[in-house]
């Protein structure tokens, strides 16, 4: 008992410090543990929605840019504060969730996965007609944080640790038994008198603001908020990240943007041509090869 | 607005919207029949406008350029469910994630062997140049296009008819019932992506003319695909259709109209179908 | 007891991660003097073409001085611009991070240009943008250290308003792709053109990547200009011009466009849709100096296909580079004294002859009205008057 209970510290503070070791590299190599670990705040929100409330999102997008020019609009008026910018980052993209959620979660399936890419695409429609807001094509220039690279990545990770934990916890409560629940069988959910809707709905809209908090760290981190990010082809590579690395367990998503983060920044130092070849061909191996991702070979 | 602009962007939207059909019905067939949402069939369309583009230009015919371009797609498709997709039978998010590195692949590949280069090929000469058509000049390839389009649909439904749709449409029912009943599902499954895929390739080469081949095409054509079969309804070829018409007619109308909300429309349009009969206009639930 | 073991492997990826991203640093083999150049180009998406050709002529010009300026080896570090700003955010930071390029060049999105302006003026290192064409780049958000060798928006629409209006028609229409280059272009032209007594029909803008442009042609058709005045870029240009003579609009209209939409490589796309389509630009095919004429056939021996204007600033790009690296004898360590070099930065090239604005660091040169016209070798542009040396007013 008292061996378990050792043996489950030591993890953890061997996960800690495999997290916290990045910090001590510079440069280029800080910048790509910045982005590995932003993507995959991202990801474990949408992992949380495919893999525990089995909800295929392709419109993640639209909450990452709205998180993202969130932070852009507010540093341009308030000066740029990393606290501000996560919580308005936040709140734009779960408000966005809370409108749309009752919508598209009358869809199942294909059809939820098609609603949230035309939502996404709503929002990405907007941001390009609305130059005064969003800059158009042109997109918007954030203003740098007064914050070194080393303690901007303590932040980040600190909060996708926070993030895991926190997801991780409510999995464990009522909440999340019922999600799973859900997520098997919404007829025996609602035959148990529980409305599976309002399950989805809560998580859907708490995965919406998680993307945003990503979104807002892109923002900081690229210092530059363009139409690319609610561009659909970002929801695929989120959902390609999760995948990869297993939508079974909230670290598939870490795993999964670890992986497609550093092998498209390998990739492209070796050569600008072949990048989207190199990561189809990895995305189908992994897909024949593995039963439910990367992580599935660790979890062995 | 003069009549002879609305009858000519008529036209318009409905020449593209062939094009869209042509992508579409595959699309949805493909889902009706193997629950597969092959977000590679954009690519295959491009792969199709690429192929027939070659052709057309090594050998000037235009008409060979379409039955290669339409065997080597159906071809791609035979092999691309035959060594990978079979191996994920019911493993439908694995599927969709399968067609996506398979874009991602023969984008690369494509730009590889034809560069980046914006390519556009021509009509055939005796397609080239304007015909009357109830009162204004309209190019004669357009029509050609609206021609080919409408005989497809017209195919495809006679097909869906025969002792061999009813297996389609079995499978498209029910693949369980279907397989006890008899009819193959998984083999049905596999002659429809074949099809579908040379169907993509067919209308890549026929919009040749008409689109511009460059980077880019394949997620261009996809998105809208996507579009034309919420509207119509998965899995429905009468669907495709009709949505095809429907969402080509508002790009296009809105274009004219409503030069700077078009792209909204379209997306709306998706969202208002999606919520309030998510099956599509003829497709079925389920 | 699975715990354990899955969370050792973890902390291994995490390792293993690590060890990962030494690896993305490129190998510091080269030359402890040679001059690092970083090239961001895009090889994927819209643009692709583009990076392409700028990035060719880029090379025909290095290999002409052999590789070398101020006595230093030029070694270049390739990185795929795309189609993303931010993906140009990160790429410039490789670059200037762990590449440790003395300099960057390339650039042909102006979205991308403003993504790094705050990043390269930070770090102090000069961008040469061969391409893209905003006018603010050059204006409200210059820097010290862009230096832009191509063109702004203004260069091309404004002295083409006041020769459409004055040597074409006073009633024009208008269309342009909607977004901020093809926005700005129109209005460039538009002031100058009704300045100079012109009158506008009216305007459309398609969206950038529109697949289908006949309800466009349908409107222009209906309201049967003289002229149009156009700026569609990449593959909608091709389509466009393709629709526009499907329809039969290219024998009753005229059209004056910006020269980027009726380039070389254009032309090769659309065969004789363009035939007679007036346009100004900083350079044709067929312009007559001897810089050009040598250039365009060093291009065709080289590459076995006609230059283009996009081969041309790629050309001068490298031109600029090594001109100023000479001047500095390779002494890339004093930022000012850098700077200085290129702004006199002076030669002539096939466009005519090359200079900087000191102030806005944006290029001073002549801008030419051309015409396609059929010759032996297809259609291509000939200069047929010259609009004057044009500066842009910042």
């Amino acid at each position: 008992m008292a061996d378990a209970r050792a043996r489950r510290i030591a993890l953890g503070a061997l996960v800690v410090a495999a997290a916290l070791a990045p910090a001590l590299l510079h440069g280029y190599a800080l910048y790509l543990a910045i982005e590995v670990v932003l993507y995959a705040i991202a990801a474990v929100a949408l992992d949380l929605l495919v893999g525990y409330a089995g909800l295929v999102s392709l419109g993640q997008a639209a909450f990452f840019g709205l998180g993202a020019y969130a932070a852009a609009i507010v540093s341009a008026h308030a000066g740029p504060n990393l606290a501000l910018t996560l919580v308005a980052g936040f709140a734009v993209a779960a408000l966005f969730a809370a409108i749309t959620a009752p919508l598209s979660l009358r869809s199942a399936g294909i059809f939820f996965l098609m609603i949230t890419l035309a939502f996404a695409q709503l929002v990405w429609a907007t941001a390009d007609k609305w130059h005064s807001v969003s800059g158009g094509s042109d997109g918007l220039v954030v203003p740098r944080l007064p914050l070194s690279d080393t303690l901007f990545y303590l932040i980040s990770v600190t909060l996708l640790l926070l993030i895991i934990a926190g997801l991780s916890y409510l999995l464990r409560t009522p909440f999340g038994r019922v999600l799973e629940a859900a997520r098997q069988s919404e007829t025996r959910t609602r035959a148990l008198g529980l409305s599976a809707f309002w399950y989805k709905y809560w998580a859907f809209v708490l995965a919406g603001g998680v993307t945003g908090l990503a979104g807002v760290l892109h923002a900081h981190h690229r210092n530059f908020v363009s139409l690319a990010d609610v561009d659909w082809t970002n929801s695929v590579v989120l959902l390609v990240m999760v995948l990869l690395g297993g939508a079974r367990s909230l670290w598939g998503g870490v795993i999964g943007a670890g992986v497609f983060v550093l092998l498209q920044a390998w990739i492209s130092s070796r050569t600008d041509k072949w990048e989207m070849f190199v990561i189809g061909a990895v995305l189908i191996v992994v897909v024949l090869f593995t039963r439910r991702g990367l992580w599935s070979l660790v979890n062995a | 607005m003069p009549p002879q602009l609305l009858e000519v962007q008529g036209l318009n939207s409905l020449a593209f919207a062939m094009l869209l059909f042509l992508l579409a019905a595959g699309f949805s067939l493909i889902y009706g029949v193997g629950r597969i949402a092959n977000l590679a069939h954009g690519t295959f369309y491009m792969v199709g406008a690429y192929m027939g583009y070659t052709v057309a230009t090594k050998t000037g015919n235009f008409w060979a350029a379409l039955a290669i371009a339409a065997l080597l797609g159906g071809v791609l498709g035979w092999l691309v469910e035959r060594l990978l997709l079979r191996r994920l039978r019911g493993r439908e998010l694995d599927q969709v994630l399968l067609t996506v590195g398979l874009a991602f692949i023969l984008a690369d590949v494509i730009r590889a062997i034809w560069g980046a280069d914006i390519r556009s090929s021509s009509p055939p000469a005796v397609l080239s140049g304007l015909v009357p058509v109830f009162g204004v000049q309209y190019p004669a390839y357009q029509l050609f296009v609206i021609v080919v389009g409408v005989v497809a649909f017209a195919a495809l439904q006679l097909l869906l008819r025969s002792p061999l749709g009813a297996r389609v449409r079995a499978v498209t029912a029910d693949p369980q019932i279907a397989d006890s009943l008899g009819v193959p599902a998984q083999a049905v499954a596999s002659g429809t992506f074949t099809a579908a895929v040379a169907l993509a390739a067919f209308g890549g080469a026929v919009g040749g003319p008409i689109i511009a081949l460059a980077p880019g095409l394949d997620l261009q054509m996809m998105l809208l695909a996507l579009v034309v079969v919420v509207v119509g309804g998965l899995g429905s070829v009468a669907g495709a259709f009709v949505g095809a018409i429907i969402v080509a007619a508002v790009n296009g109308f809105g274009s004219l109209f409503y030069p700077e909300f078009a792209p909204f429309l379209i997306f709306a349009l998706m969202v208002v179908v999606l919520g309030f009969r998510p099956q599509g206009l003829l497709g079925r639930r389920g | 007891m699975s715990l354990t073991r899955r969370d050792f492997i973890k902390a291994g990826i995490a390792a293993g991660g690590l060890g990962l991203l030494p690896q993305t640093l490129p190998s510091k083999a080269a030359a402890k003097d040679a001059l690092k150049i970083g090239v961001i180009l895009p090889s994927s998406g819209v643009y692709a073409e583009l990076g392409d050709q700028i990035g060719k002529g880029m090379r025909m010009y290095f290999d002409e001085v052999r590789n070398t300026a101020g006595g230093r080896e030029i070694v270049i570090v390739n990185e795929n611009e795309s189609s993303d700003p931010s993906v140009a955010v990160s790429k410039a930071t490789k670059l200037i991070q762990s590449d440790k390029v003395d300099l960057l060049a390339g650039i042909v999105a102006t979205p991308s240009a403003y993504a790094i302006r705050d990043l390269v003026t930070d770090a102090q290192v000069p961008l040469i943008v061969a391409n893209a064409g905003g006018d603010a780049l050059t204006r409200a958000r210059k820097s010290p250290y862009i230096f832009r060798t191509s063109f702004s928006a203004w260069q091309f629409a404004n002295p083409l308003g006041t020769w459409v209006a004055d040597k074409f028609s006073k009633q024009v229409f208008m269309i342009a792709a909607d977004y901020a280059y093809g926005r700005e272009s129109a209005a460039d032209f538009k002031a100058a053109y009704t300045a100079a007594g012109g009158k506008v029909i009216d305007e459309v803008y398609p969206p950038l990547g529109s697949p289908d442009f006949s309800s466009y042609i349908a409107k222009i058709a209906a309201a049967k200009p003289d002229v149009l005045f156009g700026f569609l870029a990449g593959s909608d240009g091709v389509i466009f011009l393709k629709q526009f003579q499907q329809f039969g609009l290219s024998k009753s209209i005229k059209l004056a466009v910006i020269g980027d939409m009726v380039e070389e490589n254009t032309l090769a796309a659309v065969g004789n849709a363009a035939e007679g389509a007036h346009s100004s630009l900083h350079w044709a095919l067929l312009l007559r100096n001897p810089e050009n004429e040598r250039f365009v056939q060093d291009y065709q021996i080289r590459f076995g296909s006609d230059a283009s204007v996009y081969s041309m600033r790629g050309f001068d790009t490298a031109h600029v580079i090594v001109d100023a690296i000479n001047k500095l004898d390779g002494d890339t360590s004093n930022k000012k004294k850098m700077i200085e070099a290129f702004e006199a930065v002076k030669f002539a090239s096939p466009r005519g002859q090359f200079e900087f604005d000191p102030v806005t660091h944006n290029v001073v040169q002549d801008v030419y009205l051309r015409e396609v016209v059929l010759t032996g070798t297809g259609d291509h542009n000939k200069v047929v008057s010259d609009l004057g040396r044009i500066r842009d007013p910042g």
